[in-house]
This record gives structure tokens, C-alpha cells and sequence, in this order.
């Protein structure tokens, strides 16, 4: 191969290299990981772990005053050792995605699911998405 | 200008004499037998997993916009079908320019399918983009006679196919640590903390009922935020062992233990990515040879 094409080739491949870094950090924020990539070479997050939406707030409180724990990030609340408060962290996300989403049959659905399978006492919920509070129930 | 080029092309290493192109032809031959293997299993795996309701056409990815027509079904047995063959001629003339090409179009079509008809198709993406590479290989680079013009533009760009698989990863280590600086910046926890890690495994929990094996017990030990930042070192700096050709064989192993390790806490495991790791990587033409 002939110096220049050798130099030309070389050039091109480290130019693809960077263009390929530039457009993936173009495609950083809001929205990564869903559909609105640059279709398909760009897609170049594909190792990212999806950003932390939200996050939703759940606050569960007893209806008789005292909390259930203090209010709770579902993160701090899912990091217990509890496997019943996982199932209300998982349940009271779906109800909180569904109030943020204006999607009333399935707030319904997840509510009576959170009511019927994982409370066992009377609660009230307090959901937020970021410190926008979206709704606040009790269960009885 | 000129002085620009030339900074550029020293980026890309030069390798030893001793590296026969030979060698990198026989990779290409084990990359496109495993596109093979990963494309009929992928037929039975994916049967499932594509909306049956109608595609609207201006929802359709441009590379795949006769899916409207064809219907969800008759689409992905389409694209399977022509992946599958496509892989399957490459294997055997894996030398021969145009069935490389044929395999890149192929490629390319089918996850634009799957995006079309399914959800986010993030399997082949690497594959996508080392199969556009080989298919700007010259025809025939390792074929008696050949010039030494095109050996030396064939293990260029396989060298490129390196690269570029492992800058993937860099840019997701990147794109890791951005967001971690963001979501810091605005006072919400990033993967490094123990709030977002418990965040995040929330999701994953919610999504797919369990975390990896060894997930709960590093989670409730605290330990996940140290293994995330671990992991996202590595990955941002994989992309520097391309550069040195004796370390390749241990980046393919960094790759395959990434894979692994992101297994064993999160439940996920990308075969495909390591499938490639070990073929572009682990049998690189240009490590040392063992014999």
C-alpha cells in the first residue's frame, strides 16, 4: 500500500472513531434507550443502564399516625431486607406510573392490587413523581 | 490540513510484520459462522417477541418501511430467513466482498425490523457495526496472489472492527459517569450511590421479577455502587487496549468477565456481545502468536 492511501485509510478509521464518540454523546439526556436513536449505528448505549427516570416518591404512611417507616425514597425502601416491602415498592411504582401517565383504570388496578395483596392495615399513600405530589389515598 | 491527516493516522497503531492476514481471513470466518449461530437461535428466542398489532407507517424505521404491509409476523420471518441465509453464505466465502455486504444489509434490516415490530433491539448493534466494517474489506485480501495493498487494507479495518466494538463500551463507561455527574449536579443518585443502585434494582426487580445471583446479597451489603464504578472504569478504558496488540486477548477476557459479572448482578447477559468478544478479541490476529 502506497504511503498516502496507507496515511488516508489510517485517518478515515481514527475521523470514524471520533465522529461515532460524537454522535453518541449528542444522543446523551433524556429520551436514551428508547426508540428516538439515530437508527442503527448509533446506538451506542446499549451497555447503559437505562437513567434513573423520575424517580417516583412513594410515601406509605399508617392511617393511625404512626409510619409504617419514615417516608421513603423506593430506592432507600427497597433496599431493606423485607421482601413484602419490595412487593410495595414494586406495587406502589406501577400505581405512581400510572397516576403520572393520567392512566385511571390501571391507578385502580394497581391500587386495589397493592390493598388487597400486600397491606395488611389501613395506609394512605402519598404519591410524587420528582416533588410534584400526583395524588394522596387511603386505603379505607 | 495535511498535518491534521497525518495526526490522525498515527492514532492507529502499527503491528508487527509477523501478523498474517491469513489469520484475521480465518476470523472472519468464525465471525460469520457465529453470526450464523446467533441468527438461528435468535428465529426461536425472538418468536415471541413482537407486537402482533399493525405498524403504522410512519412509525416504521426507514430501512423497514414495507413492514406496514407485510404484518408483524410475516415481517420478522422475512428478516430471520434472509439473516440466516445471508450468514450462512458468508461462512462459507467469507473472502468474497459482496456476500459481506449481503450480510451487513441483512443485518441491518432485521434489527430494523425488530425495533419496528418489538421494543429496543440492542443484541446486534455490535455486530451491525463490525459487519458494515468487514464489508469495506477488500474482495479476496487473503487469496493467493493478492496484493499487498489489500492485505494491508483488510487488517486495517480489522483492526477498526476492534476498535470500534470496543468503543462501545468506552462510550457506555462515558456515558455512565456523564449521567452520574448530572443526576449529582441536580441533587438526585446516581448508579455510584447506595440509593441509586437500590433505585435502579428496584427497576430491575420490577421489570424482570430478580436481580443476578450475587445482586441481593452485594445490594444489601452495600457493595453494589463499588462493583457499578468498577464496572464502568473498565469499560471506559477497554477501548485503550485496542491500541496495544499483546493486550488484546486480555481485553476480549475483560469484556467476557464484564459480561459475567453483569450477570451475575443484574440477571442480564448479552451473549452475542461475548460471542463477538471471543471471536474479534480472544483469536485477534494480532496478539502473539502461542505456538
Amino acid at each position: 500500500m502506497s504511503e498516502p492511501r496507507k496515511i488516508g485509510l489510517r485517518a478515515a478509521i481514527a475521523a470514524g472513531l471520533l465522529v461515532y464518540l460524537a454522535a453518541g454523546l449528542a444522543q446523551l439526556g433524556p429520551g436514551d434507550g428508547e426508540r428516538d436513536h439515530i437508527f442503527p449505528f448509533i446506538s451506542w448505549n446499549m451497555f447503559a443502564y437505562a437513567p434513573l427516570r423520575g424517580p417516583y416518591y412513594v410515601l406509605v404512611t399508617r392511617n393511625a399516625g404512626k409510619s409504617y417507616d419514615p417516608p421513603r425514597e423506593i430506592g432507600e425502601a427497597v433496599a431493606s431486607d423485607e421482601q413484602r416491602r419490595i412487593d410495595i415498592v414494586a406495587m406502589a411504582n406501577t400505581l405512581a406510573g400510572s397516576v403520572a401517565d393520567g392512566d385511571k383504570p390501571r391507578v385502580e388496578a394497581a391500587r386495589r392490587e397493592i390493598e388487597g395483596r400486600v397491606l395488611t392495615a389501613p395506609w394512605s399513600y402519598d404519591v410524587y413523581e420528582g416533588k410534584n405530589r400526583l395524588a394522596t389515598w387511603s386505603s379505607r | 490540513m495535511n498535518a491534521l491527516v497525518r495526526r490522525a493516522a498515527a492514532l492507529v497503531p502499527e503491528w508487527p510484520m509477523s501478523v498474517r492476514v491469513e489469520d484475521a481471513a480465518l476470523v472472519l470466518r468464525f465471525f460469520y459462522a457465529g453470526l450464523l449461530w446467533l441468527s438461528a437461535t435468535l428465529i426461536y428466542e425472538m418468536r415471541n417477541s413482537y407486537r402482533t398489532i399493525l405498524v403504522d407507517a410512519d412509525k416504521a424505521h426507514w430501512p423497514a418501511f414495507w413492514v406496514p404491509w407485510a404484518g408483524a409476523e410475516k415481517s420478522f420471518l422475512i428478516a430471520s430467513v434472509a439473516l440466516v441465509a445471508s450468514a450462512f453464505v458468508a461462512a462459507l466465502l467469507p473472502q468474497r466482498r459482496w456476500a459481506r455486504a449481503l450480510v451487513c444489509v441483512a443485518l441491518w434490516e432485521y434489527v430494523a425490523v425488530m425495533i419496528t415490530i418489538g421494543e429496543l433491539f440492542p443484541i446486534c448493534h455490535q455486530w451491525i457495526v463490525v459487519a458494515f466494517i468487514f464489508a469495506l474489506m477488500p474482495d479476496r485480501f487473503a487469496a493467493p496472489g493478492a496484493s499487498k495493498e489489500s492485505k494491508d487494507s483488510a487488517l486495517l479495518l480489522f483492526w477498526a472492527a476492534q476498535a470500534f466494538f470496543l468503543l462501545t463500551y468506552s462510550m457506555a463507561g462515558l456515558s455512565k459517569f456523564l449521567t452520574a455527574a448530572w443526576q449529582t449536579a441536580h441533587g438526585e443518585p446516581s448508579i455510584f450511590t447506595v440509593k441509586g443502585c437500590a433505585s435502579m434494582a428496584a427497576d430491575y426487580i420490577m421489570e424482570k421479577g430478580r436481580l443476578g445471583p450475587l445482586g441481593m446479597p452485594l445490594r444489601d451489603a452495600g457493595l453494589l455502587p463499588a462493583f457499578m464504578f468498577a464496572g464502568a472504569l473498565a469499560e471506559l478504558g477497554v477501548l485503550f487496549l485496542a491500541f496495544r496488540a499483546r493486550l488484546h486477548r486480555a481485553a476480549g477476557a475483560a469484556v467476557v468477565a464484564f459480561h459475567v459479572g453483569t450477570y451475575l448482578l443484574m440477571g442480564i447477559f448479552f451473549k452475542s456481545s461475548v460471542l463477538l468478544a471471543g471471536v474479534l478479541l480472544l483469536c485477534s490476529p494480532f496478539a502473539p502468536r502461542d505456538d
